[in-house]
């Protein structure tokens, strides 16, 4: 992945969540069709940090390398989230063996409404090569990991959580790829 | 399995039984025709499934239900559904079908039930988070996976305690034996790994690297290979027995959980949660068949695989 090298640092830590992942996985599915090609929007989401340019519901975005998270302590790819609401977001961003996942996260902490979350961004290419459909799918516990979780960190609330997060998200990279934004600096 | 695989060799038709969590559901899947048959409303979230194939009963853990749906398999209705004051999660029967055994998540226990009476006989603790169970081939020792704990339970089934703990990598939670016996299999899902436990000793003898979050194992019938779903990267591992290590990696549609040997057709069954489908892997080619659909979010955790005499 490219990424701004002003943007890189090394933090010492990436504490591996202790909570275990509960027995009731919740999922949402989203998806959006755009007319550019795929390179365009693999482009807009290769640049992590132009994310805010195209989320709604982000403010800033910084991405960080750990040596610690992975197991076999190789490098890897952290991006953290501050959106407008407040809540914030820590995601390990991996790469995934199909070349039609342009993003794989998985949760390292944040705020967000949820545990144990994975996002997939896949492309889907028309045959003219002009329209892509792109689906984001994310698998996830609610924030209290409980059946019956409190208000504000059970199912409905994550579940909700992700949802907006994911429909103003790809309607906000909508319009950045179609449109002269994402020409623009 | 073991009762997969007597089932296999005298009925001519074998079904899977997929539970679908996101409709409450289960998919009865004839493998012979390679499609749903029948589709059966359970209670709320079903997740794990256990079969009877002496009995012609399947049994279906309804986690947000707190219940268990009994299916009977000629008719491939519910029958009976137990109420159980338990999240059940992973279940297992034993080999004449008179006992249930149930792993209750949230209280750190292990229920046994009397299938014919559909009464509770048993509620003793075990490890943190039990997931996973699984029967020795003689039914006379249940392993539990516990997930918190980070280890497995040892149970004598005859005098329903707890023997003893193995500890095991980071978060166990699925759980398969070899056809011979010999071996436990217990996938690790922080650890990414597969810890190999010798059911004599009751000691760990290896320790096997898979892919990213893996959930579920099963054994071929010959128990020369393991297939191993990794939720977090959408692919199953194949692993070498004989040398103990991951020969191939083959990807498939997204966050595959449940897993299941087909050993007539020798094929393998993998339910991948994310895209409703029943992936079929041909077990010698390594490649992908075409994939089943079946009903929203499935995970059919545990042996679902079974057929009628």
């Amino acid at each position: 992945m490219k990424l701004a090298s002003s943007l890189l640092m090394v933090i010492g830590c990436m504490c591996t969540p202790l909570w275990a992942c509960g027995p009731d996985p919740q999922r949402v599915i989203e998806q959006v069709d755009i007319t550019a090609s795929p390179a365009q929007v693999a482009q807009a989401l290769q640049h992590a940090e132009w994310m805010p340019r195209w989320h709604p519901q982000v403010q800033t975005v910084s991405i960080h390398t750990s040596i610690t998270g992975t197991a076999e302590g190789a490098p890897e790819t952290v991006r953290s989230l501050q959106l407008r609401n407040g809540w914030t977001l820590q995601e390990t961003l991996r790469k995934h063996a199909d070349a039609a996942v342009l993003e794989d996260s998985f949760m390292q902490g944040g705020s967000f409404p949820v545990s144990q979350y994975r996002g997939v961004i896949r492309l889907k290419v028309a045959p003219d090569q002009q329209h892509v459909t792109v689906t984001w799918t994310g698998r996830f516990n609610n924030q209290a990991n409980q059946m019956e979780a409190p208000p504000g960190q059970d199912n409905a609330t994550a579940v909700a959580g992700i949802t907006a997060f994911y429909r103003s998200g790809l309607q906000g990279l909508k319009v950045f790829v179609e449109t002269q934004a994402m020409a623009s600096p | 399995m073991w009762l997969s695989l007597v089932a296999h060799a005298v009925c001519a038709s074998p079904w899977a039984y997929i539970t679908n969590q996101g409709e409450h559901t289960v998919s009865v899947v004839d493998l012979a025709q390679q499609k749903v048959t029948r589709t059966i409303s359970v209670g709320k979230a079903p997740v794990g499934v256990a079969v009877d194939s002496v009995n012609h009963k399947a049994y279906i853990s309804n986690v947000e239900g707190r219940s268990v749906s009994v299916i009977d398999m000629h008719s491939q209705q519910v029958i009976q559904t137990l109420d159980l004051p338990v999240a059940p999660v992973g279940l297992t029967v034993s080999r004449s079908g008179d006992r249930l055994y149930v792993a209750d998540w949230y209280h750190d226990a292990i229920v046994i039930l009397d299938t014919a009476s559909g009464k509770v006989l048993t509620h003793m603790g075990v490890g943190k988070a039990p997931g996973g169970v699984q029967l020795s081939r003689d039914g006379t020792t249940l392993y539990v996976a516990n997930r918190d704990s980070n280890d497995v339970s040892v149970i004598d089934t005859r005098s329903a305690r707890e023997l003893h703990r193995i500890p095991v990598g980071q978060h166990p939670f699925g759980l398969n034996i070899s056809p011979d016996g010999k071996q436990l299999y217990v996938v690790n899902v922080f650890s990414n790994t597969v810890s190999v436990i010798d059911t004599v000793t009751d000691q760990v003898t290896a320790t096997i690297a898979v892919g990213d979050h893996p959930y579920c194992v099963v054994a071929d019938s010959e128990g020369k290979r393991l297939f191993v779903t990794n939720t977090g990267e959408d692919s199953i591992s194949v692993i070498d027995l004989s040398t103990q290590k991951q020969i191939q990696k083959v990807r498939v549609p997204g966050t595959p959980e449940g897993i299941a040997f087909d050993a007539q057709h020798q094929q393998v069954l993998i339910a991948s949660w994310m895209d409703n489908v029943l992936v079929v892997l041909d077990a010698r080619s390594l490649k992908l068949l075409p994939a089943i659909a079946v009903g929203a979010q499935p995970r059919a955790f545990g042996q679902f695989i079974g057929g009628t005499h």
